[in-house]
């Protein structure tokens, strides 16, 4: 344990200190911020079910597919590139302190970068909600929308992880990881929609699952499913930076 | 006493090809053993398994006892080891970056800071380079930033993968002086290929090639084996030009291999005898006075390392060509 926190801060500090954090962090709030903004300007001149909120994490599956790749694929392909997985084995350390060491910081830091994103919800709500009579933030879909971030980025990054173990290039490691998402969205969805597995198929749809959260149902089982998978693949990436190293 | 370091019948492939096969060897507590080879020999690949980064295909190694197939971790923790071309993070202070590797060798909290700077002062980075990024330093304090490293919390047993690779002689020098301190307190394998470096460092040498071991000895063992003659460089004035004429009733075989004229009748002859003993070098000096030639300088000539090494490598080569045919 007190090696998986030696590591955990160690990386925090890694990431405080470079540049890409911050350049990805702002290239996050531009995305969510113009999206949201979109949304404004949509709900504006449309009549919609859902609320803004809702809309503005139903865009999930964007910042999913720009930014995750970017934050993980680092974290092994670079270090193996520069041997420093090599240096860094050869010492007490466990494979799998180190997995859940970079796990748990790239997975703080996406929480971060979503719970600042909520500030553009935030003071919309707080400039308009005198305007338009009803609130544009409500508990519920927040809290929904949030646990459904949560849920996910569990299993997203856990793909980009996989995806950076698999090799030395980064660049090979982001566009594995994008792949990784894009066969996730659409496998689940095909899964979910299209397939004669439809009956279970609808409990691993994302959107569904958003759509139940944010109206106050919570249903375990596709919270379950994501959380299980997502350790699955965090197991399966142990096993891979492992491998690529006794070489 | 018992070895720091026992390995037995140890063989690695990878795929078809055979990277190591059958090494035995032993290393004492507090001797410094040098790892040579030529490229591809299977250094490298010894010395990963000896710090359990890869397993071994078959064989065994102990570190002070313990099998390293099941006790990696508590292997690892009394371990230090620097991986070939040193792969440091350019982002850190050198301080920091020995701070956090000695967390993650589980160093006690309270230890921390005496254990790092200790390791610091070993190298010598406590004056300057403490405080600096690793990525402005140059090769040599890299170096010995990966060698603070390796000894960070005292280990038992330090394997360092080519230390002095890419240094000029002075920093080699700095790391050969760093490598004598640890001699008798703590067991260091390291490899190289620089041959005089190895031999002014190690207490015993092991020579690698194609995967097999072809010595394991002390340096000054290996040539009595493997040289059964000793050249000697003898200045003397010569006026008559006899000496290489009276060789031949010298009271034991001596052979004339060069000579030198080095004006004002003065004269350099290399000669060979057919003995390593010393007694053969007081027999020719009590010659040489007995037949009145007038010396000037007599120079014992010691097989270099390098003659050594091309020697072993070159038979084990040929050995194995033969097979192959």
């Amino acid at each position: 344990m007190n090696t998986v926190l030696t590591l955990l801060a160690s990386e925090c500090k890694k990431m405080l200190y470079h540049a890409s954090t911050y350049f990805i962090t702002a290239l996050f709030l531009t995305l969510m911020g113009f999206n949201y903004l979109y949304i404004l300007f949509f709900y504006s001149r449309n009549t919609m079910e859902i609320s803004t909120l809702q809309s503005f994490f139903c865009i999930f599956w964007l910042p999913t597919l720009c930014i995750i790749p970017l934050l993980t694929m680092k974290s092994f392909a670079e270090e193996r590139r520069l041997g420093l997985l090599e240096s860094l084995l050869s010492t007490p350390v466990s494979v799998h302190s180190l997995v859940i060491g970079k796990f748990l910081s790239i997975y703080g830091l996406y929480v971060v970068l979503w719970a600042l994103s909520l500030i553009f919800p935030y003071f919309a709500n707080y400039w308009l909600q005198q305007d338009l009579g009803a609130p544009l933030v409500t508990m519920q879909v927040l809290f929904g929308g949030s646990i459904f971030i949560a849920i996910t980025s569990f299993l997203f990054i856990s793909l980009g992880l996989f995806a950076s173990s698999l090799t030395k290039s980064q660049t090979v490691a982001s566009l594995l990881c994008f792949g990784f998402l894009f066969t996730c969205f659409t496998g689940f969805r095909t899964l979910s929609e299209y397939t004669r597995f439809q009956e279970w198929g609808i409990y691993v749809d994302f959107f569904r699952t958003l759509e139940d959260l944010c109206n106050g149902i919570f249903d375990l089982r596709p919270c379950l499913f994501f959380t299980l998978v997502g350790v699955l693949i965090l197991a399966l990436t142990a096993i891979a930076v492992e491998q690529k190293s006794l070489r | 006493m018992a070895s720091a370091i026992v390995v037995r019948d140890l063989t690695k492939h990878y795929g078809r090809k055979v990277a190591i096969q059958k090494l035995n060897f032993e290393v004492q507590p507090g001797h410094i053993v040098g790892f040579l080879g030529p490229n591809g020999a299977g250094k490298s690949t010894t010395l990963r398994i000896l710090c359990g980064l890869i397993p071994a295909s078959s064989g065994y190694v102990y570190i002070h006892g313990l099998p390293i197939t099941t006790q990696v971790k508590q292997i690892k923790q009394s371990m230090g080891y620097m991986p070939e071309n040193n792969p440091l993070p350019e982002d850190m202070r050198v301080e920091e970056y020995l701070k956090l590797r000695a967390r993650i060798k589980q160093i006690p909290h309270r230890l921390l800071k005496t254990c790092v700077w200790d390791a610091l002062e070993r190298c010598d980075l406590h004056r300057i380079a403490a405080k600096k990024m690793i990525g402005a330093l140059s090769k040599g304090f890299k170096q010995r930033v990966g060698i603070a490293e390796a000894l960070l919390g005292q280990p038992k047993v330090i394997i360092l993968d080519e230390p002095t690779i890419g240094l000029d002689p002075h920093q080699i020098l700095g790391i050969r002086d760093l490598l004598k301190k640890l001699r008798g307190e703590t067991t260091v394998v390291f490899s190289s290929h620089i041959l005089p470096e190895v031999e002014a460092a190690c207490t015993h040498l092991i020579i690698l090639n194609q995967g097999q071991i072809v010595a394991n000895d002390t340096s000054e063992n290996l040539r009595k084996q493997y040289f059964r003659t000793t050249r000697y460089e003898v200045t003397i004035v010569d006026k008559d030009g006899h000496f290489s004429e009276h060789l031949s009733h010298a009271p034991f075989k001596l052979c004339l291999k060069k000579s030198i004229a080095q004006g004002d009748q003065r004269m350099t002859y290399t000669v060979e005898t057919e003995s390593t003993e010393e007694w053969a070098e007081s027999q020719l000096t009590r010659w040489i006075f007995e037949n009145n030639w007038p010396l000037i300088q007599f120079v014992k000539k010691e097989p270099d390392l390098e003659s050594l090494f091309l020697k072993l490598t070159s038979v084990a080569w040929k050995k194995m060509d033969s097979e192959r045919l």
